[in-house]
């Protein structure tokens, strides 16, 4: 219990240090650090449509932190969360176009499925290269993004483009397929676009956790990743447990798609993803691959995206930029406080 | 003090890490040109106080003297350039360089950066003949055989004019033709006026090699002797702090004659190549040893056995009379197969995680450890885990305590009482008290009597002769991947199973 409350101290005194650094740029550039800290914090959660758009930007990071979580506990790094997503997403999509009829109580959640389906299968081919063929899954996962950006932007431009419109993206699914129809998140927050996928995500984070420590194939899973011989030695088989972690960890990015497909504008646009997939990695990383910890660090991630926006009006010299300058010294920092712990045994 | 005969001394060495206190009042003194053994169990502080020595750690207290004068490290580099040399239990070797890259790089410095190959190869071919230690010249050290390696480790030191040597466990991966060898170099090297210590476990060698003695136990030093008129039963006493039993448990029941273990011409894959067709039998009630040096093919018959549906290509292997020929690891735990692994850090235990959940690896998946089919029942495993820890005698007993901080002996303990939990037909023990204090090696030893007892069959593969000896009734020696002599407990002939394990004819 101590390791984890000092592996939580570790990644506030991280965090601390990543915001203080980042208010201490703007303090250099000639702005209040304390104004540009209320600014941050009012835009984030000041009303309820700001919190609700908050919510909104860290559903899809809660989905894939958990990806890259899930597959950093079975040894493996998924960089591929974005082309994941992205996959998943247009499928989605392309089942709801496909089955416009279903009853709205159970559209979303084929659509959902198809998505998670397709995220799936894209997860799981590098982890079948790694296990079968050996050959690493950070390059795979790297370059499946490239394919699967160009196999997205193919498919839209030559079947799902909407024609009334110019922009790469598809026709308007079906209302049964809208989650907003009877969501009452969505109806809490107003104009807001938080939806029900948000507490989904919470929940879903909550399975994860137990699914990895409190089952035995979550157990399997991490005894992959902490100590892959030891596992095999004794009796787990680690290359097809893999599989099916990456599998898993592709089905997560997918679920993206239900906050921002399902829950959100309600059609798939090309680009629709501000690389929450490489984000999702950041999210993880300052969790420490913990489930729990991953929904809030989604959350500040959601809230640093959300409060950035109002900086460039509000204040003189910094801009909206600073919010990825805080985040990239958080995870420096983070990194850091992790270091530091290595140290010091020596002497 | 005898300022003139004492070539090292330690006085009033303390070191402490976090809580532990490794060493504490440690103080000793080596004669010079003499053999000096350190023994100890593992934890014992041994390897502390060398380390102290070596400029590795920091003293907390005290002080270290070299030829009567009083030094202070500050690195390793300050204790090499004062004549100190350090041969470790794992070489530190490039592996795809020959001898006098080897050499050359741990001496390290030259006139103008430009290298005299020429003139190093001399000198080493010198120092090998004068201190009677070959080893191939020009072939990459990883093809040499681990004798020739620690050769080339001890050449290291000598041709960097070191004075005093250090060995940590130098005999461990020794076949005992290549321990004589390398007793009589270091005899010739403490002749020439070379101070040796000697870190090592095994007393019997003390006795055969030392001059005097050191024992450690608990982080000080409880006595220091000449080995001339000391006994091993007196020193491990010492060593332990209590009498210790050599016995090997009274009456042995013959074995049973149903078949535990069959392997009939079973020829493993390519991969394995370094282990050749196998065919022996393991009956119930019976302990096989294995003997034979390490590296000629004990790891591949563990894999051939653990793995067959990867790894036996061809021939038969049946457990308790049905061919398990294409089974996965795990189907033929279910069947009744348990490990000690051969490689207790790598292959044995998740470090990173709690002792519960490693007393768990391998069972996750039995009914008794499952709540509602998906669930995994924390209270049995912690409650399973409390017996066990009392039962094996586990230290710390605590749930969550970190398998990577237990002591090896502790750990292997672990190993066992999770192994053992299953009640297995067939045990597969590789190394079962390597890197284990004596006390430990005790209690696992009665273990594997136990299990022979209680009617199951268990195949001892062993690099120690002395532990095959003492507990196998039919003992097969391993050479190159063959089996080349197999003996019946009554026919045990140290010597003529000594021979062959280092590939002469008995």
């Amino acid at each position: 219990m101590s390791r984890f409350l000092q592996s939580l101290l570790r990644s506030f005194l991280g965090l601390a240090l990543g915001i203080g650094l980042g208010l201490l740029l703007a303090y250099v550039q000639g702005d209040s650090p304390l104004h540009v800290l209320s600014v941050i914090v009012k835009s984030a959660f000041g009303s309820t449509f700001d919190i609700g758009t908050t919510l909104f930007y860290a559903t899809p990071l809660i989905f894939t932190g958990l990806s890259v979580a899930v597959a950093f506990h079975a040894g493996l790094f998924n960089i591929g969360a974005e082309g994941q997503l992205n996959l998943a997403a247009l499928a989605c999509s392309a089942a709801a176009l496909a089955v416009p009829s279903l009853p709205g109580w159970i559209a979303p959640f084929f659509a959902l499925g198809c998505g998670c389906l397709m995220g799936a299968f894209w997860g799981w081919i590098p982890g079948w290269l790694r296990t079968r063929r050996g050959s690493h899954e950070v390059i795979n996962t790297i370059m499946l993004n490239f394919i699967s950006a160009a196999l997205v932007s193919w498919a839209i431009t030559a079947y799902w483009q909407n024609p009334e419109v110019q922009n790469p993206e598809t026709k308007m699914l079906g209302e049964n397929y809208f989650l907003r129809s009877w969501d009452p998140v969505a109806r809490l927050f107003g104009d807001a676009p938080a939806s029900l996928a948000f507490p989904l995500a919470v929940f879903v984070a909550v399975l994860i956790w137990v699914f990895l420590w409190r089952t035995p194939w979550g157990f399997e899973l991490r005894a992959c990743g902490t100590n892959e011989k030891a596992a095999a030695t004794a009796g787990i088989d680690v290359a097809r447990t893999r599989q099916w972690a990456m599998a898993l960890a592709g089905a997560l990015a997918g679920c993206v798609a239900l906050g921002e497909i399902l829950g959100g504008v309600g059609k798939f646009r090309l680009g629709f993803s501000p690389e929450y997939g490489f984000i999702g990695i950041a999210v993880a990383l300052l969790a420490r691959n913990h489930p729990i910890g991953i929904i809030f660090s989604a959350l500040l991630f959601g809230a640093l995206h959300k409060g950035a926006a109002d900086l460039d009006i509000e204040t003189e010299h910094v801009t909206r930029d600073l919010s990825l300058v805080i985040q990239a010294l958080v995870i420096l920092c983070v990194a850091l406080a992790g270091a530091w712990k290595g140290r010091g045994s020596r002497r | 003090m005898q300022k003139n005969s004492s070539q090292i001394e330690l006085r009033g060495i303390r070191k402490v890490f976090g809580e532990v206190v490794a060493n504490e009042d440690v103080s000793f003194s080596v004669r010079k040109g003499s053999i000096h053994a350190i023994v100890g169990e593992n934890g014992a502080g041994k390897s502390t106080a060398m380390k102290v020595l070596y400029g590795q750690y920091a003293p907390d207290a005290g002080e270290i003297f070299v030829g009567g004068e009083k030094v202070s490290w500050r690195s390793p580099a300050d204790a090499i350039a004062a004549g100190l040399g350090m041969v470790h239990q794992h070489f530190m070797l490039a592996g795809c360089h020959d001898a006098v890259d080897n050499v050359m790089l741990a001496a390290g410095g030259s006139a103008f950066g430009v290298l005299d190959y020429k003139n190093a190869r001399v000198r080493l071919e010198s120092l090998m003949k004068e201190f009677h230690m070959e080893a191939r010249l020009g072939v990459p050290v990883d093809r040499l055989s681990v004798g020739e390696q620690q050769r080339i480790e001890i050449l290291k030191l000598l041709y960097r004019d070191s004075s005093i040597l250090i060995l940590d466990e130098p005999t461990a991966v020794l076949a005992p033709s290549e321990i004589d060898a390398l007793f009589a170099t270091l005899r010739g090297m403490a002749a020439s006026g070379k101070t040796i210590l000697i870190i090592t476990h095994k007393l019997k060698e003390v006795i055969a090699l030392a001059d005097a003695v050191t024992v450690f136990r608990a982080g000080r030093v409880v006595g220091e002797r000449p080995v001339k008129g000391s006994t091993v039963s007196e020193l491990a006493s010492l060593m332990v702090g209590r009498n210790v039993s050599f016995d090997t448990g009274g009456e042995r029941q013959p074995p049973g004659s149903d078949l535990v273990l069959e392997l009939r011409a079973a020829q493993p894959v390519k991969k394995l190549e370094r282990l050749g067709s196998m065919s022996f039998r393991l009956h119930a009630g019976e302990i096989l040893g294995v003997a034979g040096v390490e590296g000629n093919g004990q790891t591949e018959l563990i894999q051939l056995l653990l793995h067959p549906r990867e790894n036996l290509e061809s021939g038969l292997y049946s457990l308790l009379g049905n061919s398990v020929a294409g089974l996965r690891s795990r189907e033929l735990r279910d069947a009744g197969l348990a490990l000690f692994p051969e490689d207790r850090l790598n292959e044995a235990l998740l470090l990173s995680e709690s002792c519960e959940d490693n007393f768990l690896l391998g069972h996750q998946r039995d009914s008794g450890y499952r709540r509602q089919g998906v669930l995994l029942d924390r209270f049995s495993l912690r409650a399973d885990f409390a017996r066990a820890a009392e039962e094996f005698d586990i230290r710390p007993g605590t749930p969550q305590a970190i398998a990577g901080t237990l002591s090896g002996g502790n750990q292997q303990k672990l190993v066992v009482a999770r192994e053992l939990a299953s009640r297995p037909r067939f045990l597969l023990a590789a190394q079962p008290t390597r890197g284990v204090d004596i006390v430990a090696i005790e209690s696992i030893h009665a273990r594997i009597l136990e299990l022979r007892q209680s009617g199951s069959g268990v195949l001892l593969i062993s690099s120690e002769l002395d532990e095959v000896l003492k507990l196998s009734d039919r003992l097969l020696v391993l050479y190159r991947g063959r089996v080349v002599g197999s003996f019946l407990r009554k026919e045990f002939d140290e010597k003529k199973i000594g021979l062959l394990m280092a590939g002469g004819h008995a």
